[in-house]
């Protein structure tokens, strides 16, 4: 692949939440890179900080929130700390968003088609017409059947699925270069979750977007994703292809994750092994591994500092000084017939 | 031979649908369960899957008698309880017992753990001094791998796996023979589903307990139970061992729902090949005639499937399916249509 | 998630420190209105009960000879809101007649409460046709004017002070019937309901054990209200005559009735009553509003 800049580039992120309880770090540090038509997915359980990277990124924390180190430039300029009226020419045009669930997403008192057309005619100043045409477009795009009727319909009117289509369909409406998707599944079923993501992967092959698939399942990730990121108090603790993460996963905590998921090809009688404890409290930033007292790998060295990330193997990294060994025998598949 | 512990005949439950101004009219019927026919043995897990709106839900909790049937029979331990009242039920009500999903709305936000774990005890006069109470309840709730001082807490207090030990916790209470896990990891992070999972075959490991299984996640039925039935639309359309579902799953729902699972591993997920059915799941309020998946179904054939709703059929090994066509869609006489089935 | 679930499970800790009702009040102590309230009603419920001791005189001494020539003496050293039209203090009998109001607002809610708490959640816990009887006995009542109602019964009872009272009470019956049936309903289909009826717990003590704690808030941050309505309620009653017919009451609506000739000269024996009555009302009406604020679930684990 040629060398190209990167679309997005996310420079040691910090992002914090002030409460009445003291202050929550939510993200410590994070950095990644996002190439034009890459998937890159965010994977982690919640409270790991992952949805907030995705509102830090576009402007839009909730108020008790606040980037406190770091930044982000996309296609080379600055992106946090922008004013919110040059935000409000890169939301939706260049970066789109869509959210896990379509009902509180979506506007209940307006129409599908309205709310497709304020995104094409504040960005493109589209006049009516061309915006409605346009709008019954997306929807058929996005597999709603009977499109062009079906812009008058209010959001209540459409199933799960057909929502979280119509969200798609505002998303890519002014062609953004880059769309985070942010659970976009988790609420549906999964034969419509099979749809919804077979969808989304051809909508961005198809328009060479690039996607950031935040989510808690690593399945879906695998599926959909060629880079993986593995998220979790806040920071990275892998990185790389999935390719490279799947096969020989090296943190320990994507490991306990990986083991304690029950697999669907995979022999049955095998014990899931959990991971024990509860995730960390985010009311202190790291100083030591954040994993370390929940890690069965963990050795003296684990509670002196924050381990950088390193190299295990090209294109995959792991935040550990005692990683998994590579040849760990992983559940894999079973052998088909 | 068979000497099941639950058995359910016919079952259906129709919630009416009311309209009208002043007086309510009863102008039709929200199938939720739709003749149903299970059997669970003693000390087997019997898992029940399925998609939003199947039903499941509904079997699990008529089958506690928490909803009253509109037809058919549900046998407890030789009992015929379908239509017993309140009072008749209590004491079969100490032998089944159920753990909820929500973890957050299933204790009651008032009572203290104490309190909520030992009700059934009282309820079903099984309490003797306070103070026996109050071991019993350090007992179970370090079965269920609490802290004994848990007891004086309040649920707000816990995660959300913890919330779910203590509802285990008050199902145990009165030694029941048989539990209804009503998606019990489903509200939970990953990390503590496995926890819990294990948890609930530790103890029926421990405590001979037979359960009903109900879940969305295909993966985790597989793991937790002996047999699985899959649900649709109201009506079982597969039941199998569960070692066999995977490889060999009979109905085109189940083959379509097994191919929507994602699988952690990206080689796997490159080389599969899926099955996207089209459009949405009918409402439960009108079903399509006939097969109730005649409009989604892959393999629907121009006869039969338009005309006539197939019944449950036993095949070899345990295997039951409700599909005109099973035989032939497993044998390969019968296969995909080239536009569907990509990748 | 959306951004206010996102808001509200990112921030929320896993092991809150304080129970239920402490999250409520220090959420309540935080409030200025509701401070304001309370200092109100609790000046108010202060000088109910200590009037005897803090009325500088008795509230029936006549002093006739100072009105004599004429109404009325306006405040002075000796007497603060002055005398009224028969020579007797205003400020005592003010003082006392916080006692009344206190009285008949207590009443007059707790009768409403009770009789509202049974049959809403009767109601709403039981359904079908008894609840449709009652809601519609409910509308109806509803459906007449609060005063109005209140006036047809003591048409019916006869002017005075305990009649007044149940009018009063009966009139917020169907409100608080209301509230409490909807809050019932709510509570019915939650989980944890559904677990006690599978454990086989009667339905005598659902009811009573596992809803009704936690469908009463709302019926709490009503009855704060109703109180300030029912002073008003009473007042209105009182000034329209039918209240208390012993013309030496001190109750606040009869105050004002009896004053109306001399609104042109001494109009502070109209301020004065009517002042008392606005302050214990505001007081009562922040306290409520405080109260459903801090209650409010919805509004848990924001800041």
């Amino acid at each position: 692949m040629a060398v190209t800049e990167p679309l997005l580039a996310v420079d040691d992120l910090w992002v914090e939440f002030w409460t009445r309880r003291g202050t929550i770090h939510a993200v410590n540090g994070i950095s990644f890179t996002l190439a034009p038509g890459e998937t890159l997915g965010i994977v982690g359980e919640s409270g790991c900080g992952k949805s907030v990277t995705s509102l830090a990124l576009l402007g839009i924390l909730p108020r008790a929130g606040r980037v406190v180190r770091g930044g982000a430039t996309f296609q080379g300029r600055k992106l946090i700390g922008l004013s919110d009226a040059e935000l409000r020419r890169v939301r939706g045009k260049e970066i789109a968003m869509i959210f896990q669930d379509p009902m509180t997403s979506l506007n209940p008192v307006l129409t599908i088609g309205r709310q497709i057309r304020e995104t094409l005619e504040a960005h493109f100043g589209m006049e009516r017409h061309a915006a409605n045409a346009r709008a019954a477009e997306l929807l058929d795009q996005v597999g709603i059947p009977g499109a062009r009727s079906r812009l008058g319909d209010y959001p209540h009117q459409f199933s799960g699925g057909m929502r979280q289509r119509a969200m798609i369909a505002m998303a890519l409406a002014c062609e953004p270069k880059v769309l985070i998707a942010d659970e976009p599944t988790t609420a549906l079923d999964v034969t419509i979750q099979a749809q919804i993501l077979e969808l989304l992967r051809q909508l961005v092959a198809e328009r060479d977007t690039a996607l950031i698939l935040i989510t808690h399942d690593l399945g879906v990730v695998a599926g959909m994703c060629e880079r993986v990121n593995v998220m979790y108090a806040g920071m990275f603790v892998e990185t790389g292809s999935a390719a490279a993460l799947f096969a020989r996963p090296r943190h320990p905590y994507t490991v306990g994750l990986l083991q304690s998921v029950p697999r669907l090809d995979s022999e049955r009688g095998r014990k899931l092994q959990p991971i024990t404890g509860a995730p960390r409290d985010m009311l202190s930033a790291p100083s030591a591994c954040p994993f370390a007292p929940r890690c069965r790998y963990a050795i003296d060295g684990c509670t002196h500092e924050v381990p950088a990330l390193r190299t295990m193997e090209p294109d995959h990294d792991a935040r550990c000084i005692n990683p998994v060994p590579a040849a760990t025998p992983q559940p894999a598949g079973e052998a088909t017939r | 031979m068979s000497d099941p512990l639950v058995s359910a005949e016919g079952l259906k439950v129709w919630f009416p649908i009311k309209s009208g101004i002043v007086l309510d009219r009863h102008v039709g019927d929200v199938k939720a369960v739709d003749d149903v026919s299970l059997l669970i043995e003693r000390g087997e897990t019997l898992g029940l899957v399925g998609e939003s709106g199947c039903g499941k839900s509904t079997v699990g909790r008529t089958i506690v008698r928490l909803y009253r049937p509109t037809a058919g029979r549900i046998v407890f331990d030789g009992e015929d309880i379908t239509t017993l009242g309140e009072t008749e039920l209590r004491g079969t009500r100490r032998q089944m017992q159920m753990v909820f999903q929500d973890p957050f709305a299933s204790l009651n936000p008032r009572h203290s753990i104490g309190r909520i774990v030992s009700e059934p005890i009282r309820v079903h006069g099984l309490s003797g001094s306070r103070r026996e109470t109050h071991q019993l309840v350090r007992d179970l709730l370090g079965r269920v791998g609490l802290p004994a001082d848990a007891a004086s807490r309040y649920p707000h207090e816990f995660s959300g796996g913890q919330r779910q030990r203590i509802g285990l916790a008050r199902a145990l209470s009165v030694n029941p023979a048989f539990i209804v896990c009503d998606e019990p990891v489903s509200a939970l992070d990953v990390s503590i589903q496995a926890q819990i999972i294990n948890l609930l075959e530790q103890l029926q490991d421990e405590l001979a307990l037979t359960y009903l299984f109900i879940a969305h996640d295909l993966a985790v039925v597989r793991h937790i139970s002996d047999r699985i039935a899959v649900m649709y639309l109201g009506g079982i359309v597969e039941v199998s061992p569960a070692e066999a579902l995977y490889r060999q799953p009979l109905h085109p729902y189940t083959i379509s729902l097994l191919s929507a699972v994602p699988i952690p591993d990206p080689e796997v997920e490159r080389r599969r090949s899926r099955i996207f059915l089209t459009g949405d799941v009918p409402s439960p309020a009108s079903p399509p005639a006939a097969c109730r998946f005649h409009t989604r179904c892959p393999y629907v054939q121009p006869t039969r499937c338009r005309e006539e709703r197939p019944a449950l059929r036993a095949l070899e090994n345990g295997h039951e399916v409700a599909c005109h066509w099973a035989e032939e869609i497993h044998s390969g006489a019968i296969t995909l249509p080239s536009s569907n089935g990509r990748r | 998630m959306s951004i206010v679930e996102l808001e509200s499970r990112e921030i929320e800790l896993d092991a809150p420190a304080a129970g239920l009702g402490h999250e409520a009040w220090s959420r309540l102590r935080r409030n200025p209105g509701a401070i304001a309230g309370f200092v109100l009603v609790a000046t108010f419920v202060l000088i109910a009960i200590f009037a005897p001791l803090i009325a500088p005189d008795d509230p029936s001494a006549q002093d006739i000879l100072a009105v004599g020539a004429g109404c009325c003496p306006g405040p002075s050293v000796h007497h603060w809101l002055g005398l009224d039209q028969l020579g007797r203090d205003e400020f005592s009998r003010i003082l006392y007649g916080a006692r009344y109001s206190l009285m008949i607002g207590l009443v007059a809610v707790s009768t409403g409460l009770s009789i509202g708490i049974v049959l809403g959640s009767v109601a709403g816990f039981f359904g079908g046709l008894l609840d449709s009887v009652v809601m519609r006995l409910m509308d109806i009542v509803l459906a007449v004017p609060g005063l109005l109602l209140a006036i047809g019964v003591v048409a019916m009872l006869g002017p005075g002070l305990w009649q007044i009272m149940v009018a009063v009470g009966l009139t917020n019956v169907p409100i608080f019937a209301r509230l409490l049936r909807g809050s019932v309903l709510a509570q019915r289909e939650q989980d944890f309901v559904l677990a006690a009826r599978s454990v086989g717990v009667p339905r005598r003590s659902i009811l009573v054990v596992h809803i009704l704690p936690n469908a009463i808030s709302p019926v709490i941050v009503q009855g704060t209200l109703a109180m300030a309505t029912a002073i008003i309620d009473v007042a209105g009653l009182g000034f329209l005559g039918l209240g208390p017919q012993d013309p030496g009451t001190p109750e606040w609506g009869t105050m004002l009735t009896q004053v109306d000739r001399y609104l042109q000269s001494a109009p502070f024996l109209a301020i004065a009553p009517g002042a008392a009555i606005v302050l214990s009302v505001l007081g009562f009406n922040l306290i409520g509003d405080g109260l459903r604020e801090a209650l409010d679930p919805k509004l848990r684990g924001r800041d």
